[in-house]
């Protein structure tokens, strides 16, 4: 009686775990489905002008997971942070590292040069691109990554302010966006979110 | 007994000093306190920066910071970031508030001082003076340390 009355639990135990790990599974679909949604139809190839002055594609990072950021180098809050936290990133992703690459596309044409984005993006030590164009061509990147940006004319002594968006884009090794981190993101999070791209 | 009076006699003036040096009776300096002033250190190449500190108001009037200057930077001015909808906003603002009794907290992602034109580059461990000027004609001079941010 007693072994069958164990067996009757056992049994109760294996369907509660099976029906909670169904529920979570179909809860977990739909929360990549609406991530998918959300995601889709934003990114793709582009041309800019890297730090080195020379022409840059974004195909040409095929077959490494990206991370993509606006920005700009005067900025003393959004970017540094963002940039500061790549770095942390890294150093969690460990060897896997190499398999990543940062990009960061400048909003600020006016003043990031490919030498200012150099020199800006060295101090990071995350090896990141740093890429710059004319405003035509970086309005069109912007456009095709649902990102914005707009420049303030202020009487500040920094002449205008440029507002911007925010997020950090993984692509993945074909060129697709598969996640878009808010900047209140913590690197852990973001870390796992490239594992995922990685494995 | 005359040991036991001279001895009250003591103790006595003892509890009066000390009373009365726990009565607060600040200068009119006391009045604006600053604290945990610091900068972000950027990098060596970096054209501006900013400054976050405490300040604290120990009066019953509401003062405002209404200039800050520094011998680190072309210009020093009062800014304010806000985040609306994942978009980063800056805006120069011309004072800051600090309540009376209350505090102003310049803080990453919020109100701070910005520098701009830095005069050479700042790194760990540098210091930086500024000298605040407040509503009530009160001035300031505090000194800001260079860190690493923590993320």
């Amino acid at each position: 009686m007693i072994r069958r009355l164990s067996a009757c639990w056992c049994a109760l135990a294996v369907i509660t775990a099976l029906c909670l790990t169904v529920s979570c599974s179909h809860r977990a679909t739909a929360d990549e489905k609406a991530k998918a949604e959300s995601l889709a139809g934003l990114g793709g190839d582009f041309t800019l002008t890297d730090h080195h002055g020379q022409r840059f594609q974004l195909q040409q990072l095929r077959g490494k997971v990206t991370l993509l950021f606006f920005g700009y180098t005067f900025c003393t809050e959004a970017c540094p942070v963002a940039l500061g936290k790549v770095k942390h990133v890294y150093h969690l992703l460990g060897d896997q590292q190499k398999q990543v690459q940062t990009v960061f596309v400048s909003v600020d044409p006016q003043r990031d040069t490919p030498d200012a984005l150099k020199d800006f993006l060295q101090y990071f030590s995350v090896g990141a691109i740093g890429l710059t164009g004319t405003k035509e061509e970086i309005d069109a990147v912007v456009k095709q990554y649902q990102a914005h940006y707009e420049i303030e004319k202020s009487d500040s002594a920094a002449g205008y302010h440029v507002n911007h968006s925010t997020f950090l884009y993984a692509i993945d090794q074909q060129g697709l966006v598969k996640a878009r981190f808010k900047h209140t993101d913590t690197p852990e999070a973001i870390a796992d979110g490239v594992k995922q791209l990685i494995k | 007994m005359r040991r036991i009076l001279i001895l009250c006699l003591i103790f006595m003036s003892l509890l009066a000093i000390t009373g009365s040096a726990s009565i607060p009776s600040r200068s009119k300096a006391d009045e604006i306190i600053v604290n945990d002033v610091w900068i972000p250190e950027g990098p060596p190449s970096a054209k501006a920066t900013a400054a976050f500190m405490v300040i604290e108001n120990h009066t019953a009037k509401e003062v405002a910071l209404i200039a800050a200057k520094t011998d680190a930077a072309r210009a020093t001015e009062m800014h304010k970031m806000e985040m609306r909808n994942e978009i980063m906003e800056m805006k120069k603002i011309e004072r800051i508030s600090i309540p009376a009794h209350g505090k102003a907290e310049l803080k990453p992602g919020g109100l701070h001082l910005m520098l701009i034109g830095l005069t050479k580059p700042l790194k760990e461990g540098d210091k930086v003076s500024f000298t605040l000027q407040f509503s009530n004609s009160t001035e300031k001079t505090i000194q800001a340390v260079v860190k690493k941010r923590n993320l």
